[in-house]
């Protein structure tokens, strides 16, 4: 049994605390899910849970029990066979080069004979749905294989709790329903999971409780039929943008794209016009990105063309000025030093006059609402707001087309209305934004229309309603909305 | 993840290629004293024929390790153009020994050239010199799979926190040039200019290059640190390994018969 007992903890430096007086009972072998806004204090409560924040990592009151044993007591490296985390991007947690040795890291610094592991690394993987994954190098894994052998390579230790931060943040909705499966499968062996998570429709099915956290403090406890009854209800409207379609402002005519001779994109043919929200869809590894970097003029097709209504050829500088492109990770398009600096990235390198640039840059602190942050450090900004300010820093130079790579990975709701209200609002002037996302609820209440690619090709595009009906045809039901029961 | 791939495969043109074959079977350590013993060779020996002699094992061991021995050289012709221009400058300039051949060249001004017995030879060694070099590092390169390598130095004695650095580099060197790829992307399509390099251009272009970088680099940090104290990293002095020891009879064998060789013509016939 996990119990906390009036937890608190404020992390150095002042401020107000990340959590307060947390008092929960998490039984054994439950599967426990914690939901919250971002900035309400999940991924600290983890890190308290599993050991890694402590009374000498802040301002720590209360405690943390498993099976009556205050694991603050004990050296951290010391809990490995109590406590398991998986932090949220498995890809960096990964120290080796290969699966196995890397199932195998935790076992070798425990000192386990070679026989033992050899049959422990077997059960790891089988239990953690991965044994097809055995001998791959970990460079080509991709991100649901990755979510895999993260996972085992922590129960590979046995430990009697198991952390996940956010394991479907980056996952395809069939690689997110088959982590449920394996999180079931491990419950059923005894051990207690604890799953922080935003999106948890996933796992409805096989929790057995949850907690809401709101400024760092519970603010509601469900039962498991309360978790099914949340997880079933309609996502937020987002109401979309009535504009009339108009002509097209680019078109993609049968464009391949190879990788080193394997195909990336083959053939694919979409309209984008003016005034739409197109949104892409697909499995991981399927060529969303790809497409996203192609139309971006960053990555030459092999074949096929891009034409433009006037029948023009763009160079990359030239598309720069009129497509802007907001990136998966935020910090690998924040250049300056300032909030401010970095939103006059663009103007200034366009060539905007000095005095219109800076109105601009006024003009989109206050819209982002980071006008009271602006001589801050970007690096500085919570996940949220530095994704508000990937987007305003496109947006403050009027692209006529918005590209938005997975630009919602770990964003709570409510910012994820608020990016999308400074993107509407563009696209109500006649902008376009293609945004790729695996979240259909989002897809259904926000694009006017989907393209949905399966290995490299077009697999369906077309209004939300009419894709969703083929890939319920098609018998992909884990790509529906939730509560989808027809157009 | 696409992308992952292709840099998989980009790093392979040069990086270790799977195989069965006696070298890729050898202990990366044995395969270190071949290395070394190759390299003393090319670097000690003053006869000519000694060289050709290196140079000719070091294409026998490629071409037997089955490693695709003209796709790589193909892939190194940037090398492989520098060594023959280092042989002809020699060639052309080099006026000791024999005379063999002269002539002039009208290139608005004359230009005499002297081909002598001592320029050839001069060009030779220095060709055959780096040649060993480069394809006896290209026959470790090919054959050593990375972390194999940093095991077999652990079982040898490099203690094993110092053999995970070398573990950490290999595995995020290629996820550091793919981010340094998207950085590059991100700056393209903000309308950074860098088709036009100037001095204050380039200033620029770093600065805007490493700050996102470091700031992933950091993070990745906190999050590997993590994740290698969270399984127990440091938690006993001993640490077993999962990978067998396999310093066998062939590797003790060819490791005696590398220094042997080395020590035997460098004293004989050097």
């Amino acid at each position: 049994m996990i119990e906390f007992q009036g937890l608190s903890f404020r992390y150095p430096g002042g401020g107000l605390p990340a959590l307060r007086d947390i008092s929960l009972r998490i039984p054994d072998g439950a599967v426990y899910l914690i939901i919250g806004e971002s900035g309400s204090g999940k991924t600290t409560l983890a890190k308290v849970l599993s050991g890694f924040l402590g009374p000498e990592d802040g301002d720590m009151t209360g405690r943390v029990t498993i099976d009556g044993m205050d694991i603050h007591g004990v050296p951290r490296r010391n809990l490995v066979d109590l406590v398991g985390l998986v932090q949220q991007d498995p890809e960096s947690q990964m120290v080796t080069l290969n699966v196995e040795d890397e199932v195998a890291f935790g076992l070798e610094n425990r000192g386990m004979e070679r026989g033992e592991m050899a049959s422990r690394i077997s059960w790891a993987l089988q239990a953690a749905g991965a044994e097809g994954l055995a001998g791959r190098s970990i460079a080509t894994l991709s991100g649901g294989e990755l979510q895999k052998i993260a996972i085992a390579s922590i129960i590979a230790l046995r430990p009697r709790v198991l952390v996940l931060d956010e394991p479907t943040s980056s996952l395809d909705p069939p690689s997110a329903w088959k982590l449920e499966e394996v999180l079931g499968e491990l419950s059923s062996k005894g051990i207690t999971v604890v799953v922080i998570e935003h999106r948890y429709s996933w796992m409805a099915h096989i929790s057995t409780g949850m907690a809401v956290l709101s400024e760092g403090q519970i603010s509601a406890v469900c039962s498991p039929a309360m978790v099914e009854r949340v997880s079933r209800r309609s996502p937020p409207s987002m109401s979309r943008v009535e504009t009339p379609a108009l002509k097209p402002i680019l078109s993609l005519d049968r464009i391949s794209f190879a990788y080193e001779g394997r195909m990336a994109l083959r053939d694919v043919s979409l309209d984008i016009h003016a005034g739409e929200v197109i949104g892409v869809m697909g499995d991981n590894g399927s060529g969303k990105s790809t497409l996203l970097y192609i139309i971006m003029g960053l990555l030459k097709p092999c074949g096929g063309s891009i034409r433009f209504p006037d029948g023009g050829v763009r160079t990359t500088s030239l598309l720069a000025r009129h497509v802007g492109m907001v990136f998966q990770n935020p910090n690998h398009q924040i250049f300056e030093s300032t909030v401010n600096e970095e939103i006059l990235f663009g103007p200034r390198n366009f060539g905007m006059p000095k005095q219109e640039a800076e109105s601009r840059t006024n003009g989109m602190l206050e819209v982002i609402g980071l006008r009271s942050r602006r001589d801050s450090s970007p690096h500085l900004l919570s996940l949220g707001e530095k994704r508000r300010l990937n987007v305003g820093s496109v947006a403050v130079y009027d692209p006529d087309l918005y590209l938005l790579d997975e630009p919602f990975v770990g964003q709570d709701p409510a910012n994820v209305e608020r990016i999308m209200a400074i993107v509407r609002e563009r696209v109500k002037r006649g902008a376009s934004c293609m945004v790729v996302t695996h979240d259909p609820d989002f897809a259904l209440q926000t694009c006017d229309r989907i393209a949905f690619l399966r290995e490299a090709r077009m697999f369906v595009q077309g209004v939300p309603s009419e894709v969703f009906s083929f890939l319920q045809k098609e018998g992909e039901g884990w790509y529906l909305p939730s509560g989808w029961s027809g157009p | 993840m696409v992308s992952a791939l292709r840099m998989v495969r980009a790093l392979s043109v040069l990086g270790y290629v799977q195989g069965q074959s006696f070298a890729h079977r050898l202990d990366p350590l044995t395969k270190i004293v071949m290395l070394l013993s190759l390299c003393a060779l090319a670097v000690l020996a003053r006869s000519l024929c000694l060289m050709l002699a290196g140079l000719g094992l070091a294409l026998l061991l490629l071409w037997r390790s089955k490693v695709g021995l003209s796709r790589s050289l193909a892939r190194l012709r940037f090398l492989v153009w520098l060594v023959a221009i280092l042989f002809l400058l020699q060639v052309l300039f080099n006026r000791s020994g024999r005379p063999l051949l002269g002539f002039d060249l009208h290139l608005g001004v004359s230009i005499d050239f002297m081909l002598t017995s001592g320029g050839l030879a001069a060009g030779a060694r220095i060709a055959s010199r780096l040649l060993i070099i480069l394809l006896s590092s290209l026959f470790f390169v090919r054959t050593t799979e990375p972390s194999r390598l940093a095991y077999s130095l652990m079982r040898h004695g490099v203690p094993y926190r110092y053999g995970f650095m070398l573990v950490l580099a290999l595995r995020f060197i290629p996820v550091f040039h793919l981010e340094a790829n998207t950085v590059r992307k991100a700056q393209l399509a903000r309308g950074l200019r860098i088709d036009a390099p100037g001095p204050r251009t380039l200033v620029r272009l770093a600065r805007y290059t490493f700050m996102p970088l470091i700031v992933s680099a950091l993070g990745r940090i906190s999050v590997i640190s993590m994740s290698m104290e969270g399984r127990g990293f440091g938690l006993s002095r001993k640490r077993t390994s999962l990978r067998e020891s396999r310093f066998g009879l062939p590797d003790w064998v060819v490791s005696l018969a590398s220094l042997g060789t080395l020590v035997g013509v460098l004293l004989l016939v050097r």
